[in-house]
């Protein structure tokens, strides 16, 4: 193999790393400006996630250099992973600009509810981007696995948050706009988690060779 | 190597061939020349000799039969006709009266000439003699010239070159073995002539040797220092790949890798201001960021380090952020506890200066604005004390002094303070010569009795005991008061 390609293969691992650390910030940034209603780091993170946006394209034009090569097994198994990686990831950064919208929306008004469920159902989404970027450095099969087992919490919680608003809207009326924006916020972690599960399925089929849609 | 002995094995093999081949070829034509011109010349004198008794030569040659011998006999007449020949017809011959041989004969009575033929392969040797007659007689014999030689052994040289080289090469690829064996089992000691080499490899052997041991007693005393070092450290390459990290940086960074050595720092941490700060670091500018690692405030700097990568530092600031943190606070309270005051002194005084005040009120404010900046003289006199422990010059003014003689002069000052209060004090103990700044310790005695007095009961009682223990002495002041909640 030329020392070029195996080059471009490390790069494309470290472009990935990068990437999923941006996410990280991100992600985490997005909950502590929803729960401090903090409209300028709400504005400071729609910014920084054009980042992800920019990586995401930077990984896409590697990845189609590396297949003209014609990678073969693991490798080809790494780049059409990491292919589909960056979409789901990408749609990670995009759920948190929609999440750090309506923050900045919400920032001037006083909150209908207290955060209880949405800052823990955040907590776990984080924890789980945290863990499918981790196992894919790791290369960890078991961490990835967690991540998948991780979505049901996720959900859970989503149940939660959902009888809390309708309970809420059923109270008082004059909720129901908050209360939708709420429910969308809820929504966004739980795609957010979802897109965690997707990344760590990927990074299971990198290592394995088979994707958990087989099973 | 092993070419180098073919090719000048070769060499060798051919030129000797040849050199022998020429020599020999010199030398043995040499020898049949003479051989050849003696035989000649002795044919030609024998028959000179015998012609001499017999009347016509002529005729009597001519039933010699002379055509059986191989040597040619050639007659010629004094003008130079070619009287008899016995290889070919005398009548067809040209005048040989102006060849060398015939020319010599005639003036000294012998000649002797040698002519090569038109391809130079073969020359013929002429011996002329003068019979009584006056005629010339000439015996003549031709012979491979030495390029004719030549000629006709060049299959054979060729073919015994060919020969030798076959053979040759046998012996040298045998050779070769042989000498090239032990050198590349490096066993020097075959051969004398190698001695010395072997000599020098040793000796850089050696030298190498203690160099790298010098090297490796050097990275050891490295890897120490910082192994023991509590601040992180991380040296990376331009791609950013960890060279070598010690035990705090990977306590710092927490990552679960058995070794971090070849790893890229991406795997190590991608939190995205530790990876700005690498990146600055690797395009060769400094670069700074605070981060907390295990709950501790970490500061840490990424340094270009040229033609190597960077070096990342980690320092662990917990404390200097506490302090910074504690200090924030003290001067903010400090600021709120001598606003507090001054605001009612100026209160009290605005409401004198507008003369809205009534002249019996003057009075009782300006007791006011006194107790106030008295507290506030109290809390000025606090900060100063606090500054002089921030300066630590405490130590600068300790001294040895008498603990049990000056807790009873403290308990004295304030013996009128506990009559009004109804209050006894009494003091327990040895004597103790201590050595500490005296008067913080007298501080510390008088606020404690004033406190305990202060908030007692009537009839009740402060107790200060003295007693000693292993590393000093134990100052217990008890009262029988309302006690002090802890927390």
């Amino acid at each position: 193999m030329s020392h070029r390609y195996e080059e471009q293969l490390k790069q494309l691992n470290n472009l990935l790393i990068e990437m999923g650390g941006w996410l990280e910030y991100v992600i985490s940034f997005t909950i502590q400006a929803l729960v401090k209603q903090d409209a300028k780091l709400a504005q400071t993170i729609i910014v920084n996630a054009r980042e992800i946006d920019i990586k995401e394209k930077e990984i896409e034009n590697l990845c189609l250099k590396l297949l003209l090569q014609h990678p073969v097994a693991g490798d080809f198994r790494q780049v059409s992973s990491a292919l589909k990686m960056v979409t789901d990831m990408e749609r990670i950064g995009d759920q948190c600009e929609g999440i750090c919208e309506l923050t900045k929306l919400l920032a001037k008004e006083e909150y209908i509810m207290e955060l209880v469920y949405i800052p823990k159902m955040a907590e776990v989404t984080t924890k789980m981007v945290n863990e499918a970027v981790d196992a894919f450095v790791k290369k960890d099969l078991e961490i990835a696995k967690s991540v998948i087992l991780n979505d049901d919490i996720v959900d859970e919680y989503y149940r939660l948050v959902r009888n809390d608003i309708v309970a809420l809207i059923q109270q008082d009326a004059a909720h129901a706009e908050q209360a939708i924006d709420f429910m969308q916020i809820a929504k966004y972690l739980e795609r957010i988690g979802d897109h965690a599960v997707n990344i760590a399925e990927w990074v299971v089929y990198s290592i394995t060779g088979v994707h958990n849609s087989e099973k | 190597m092993k070419k180098r002995i073919y090719r000048s094995m070769w060499s060798l093999v051919l030129l000797s061939v040849l050199t022998v081949t020429f020599t020999c070829s010199f030398v043995f034509y040499e020898l049949f020349s003479v051989q050849t011109k003696h035989a000649v010349n002795s044919q030609a004198i024998l028959l000179q000799k015998s012609l001499k008794y017999v009347s016509d030569p002529l005729s009597y040659l001519s039933t010699l039969k002379l055509s059986e011998i191989e040597d040619r006999v050639t007659v010629i007449a004094t003008d130079g006709t070619v009287l008899l020949d016995n290889s070919s017809n005398p009548k067809l011959m040209e005048n040989h009266g102006n060849r060398p041989e015939f020319l010599e004969a005639k003036k000294n009575g012998y000649g002797i000439d040698t002519r090569y033929s038109k391809t130079l392969r073969e020359k013929t040797y002429y011996y002329a003699v003068k019979l009584t007659d006056g005629s010339i007689l000439r015996v003549s014999k031709t012979i491979n010239s030495i390029y004719g030689v030549f000629f006709s052994v060049i299959p054979i040289i060729g073919l015994s070159v060919l020969l030798v080289i076959l053979f040759s090469n046998l012996i040298a690829s045998r050779l070769t073995k042989r000498i090239v064996e032990p050198i590349n089992a490096m066993q020097f000691g075959f051969y004398d002539e190698l001695s010395p080499f072997a000599k020098t490899i040793e000796n850089q052997r050696k030298l190498i040797e203690e160099q790298l041991s010098n090297l490796e007693s050097k990275a050891n005393t490295i890897k120490t220092i910082t192994e023991g070092m509590k601040e992180g450290l991380l040296l990376i390459d331009q791609e950013g790949n960890v060279l070598s990290a010690n035990q705090s940086a990977i306590t710092y960074l927490n990552s679960k890798f058995a070794s971090f050595e070849g790893r890229n720092i991406l795997e190590l941490s991608r939190d995205i201001h530790f990876v700005g700060g690498v990146k600055t670091a690797l395009t060769g500018e400094n670069a700074e960021i605070t981060a907390i690692y295990q709950n501790k405030t970490v500061q840490v700097f990424f340094n270009p380090v040229l033609q190597v990568g960077a070096i990342v530092l980690f320092l662990d600031i917990t404390e200097k952020a506490n302090a910074e943190k504690i200090r924030r606070e003290f001067s903010a309270n400090v600021s709120h506890e001598l606003k507090t005051p001054l605001t009612t002194i100026n209160g009290y005084a605005e409401i004198i200066e507008s003369g809205m005040a009534k002249v019996e009120d003057v009075q009782l404010f300006i007791g006011k604005i006194k107790s106030e900046s008295t507290r506030m003289i109290h809390l000025v006199e606090d900060i100063i004390h606090l500054s002089e422990f921030d300066e630590n010059n405490i130590v600068k003014s300790f001294q040895s002094f008498e603990l049990l003689d000056l807790t009873k002069e403290v308990s004295e000052r304030l013996i009128t303070l506990a009559q009004e209060k109804s209050v006894s004090i009494t003091v327990e103990g040895e004597p103790f010569e201590i050595h500490a700044n005296q008067r913080m310790i007298d501080e510390l005695l008088y606020n404690l009795i004033d406190n305990g007095i202060k908030y007692n009961k009537v009839n009740g009682n402060v107790t200060i005991s003295l007693s000693k223990m292993d590393d000093g002495v134990k100052i217990v002041v008890s009262d029988t008061g309302i006690t002090i909640l802890s927390g």
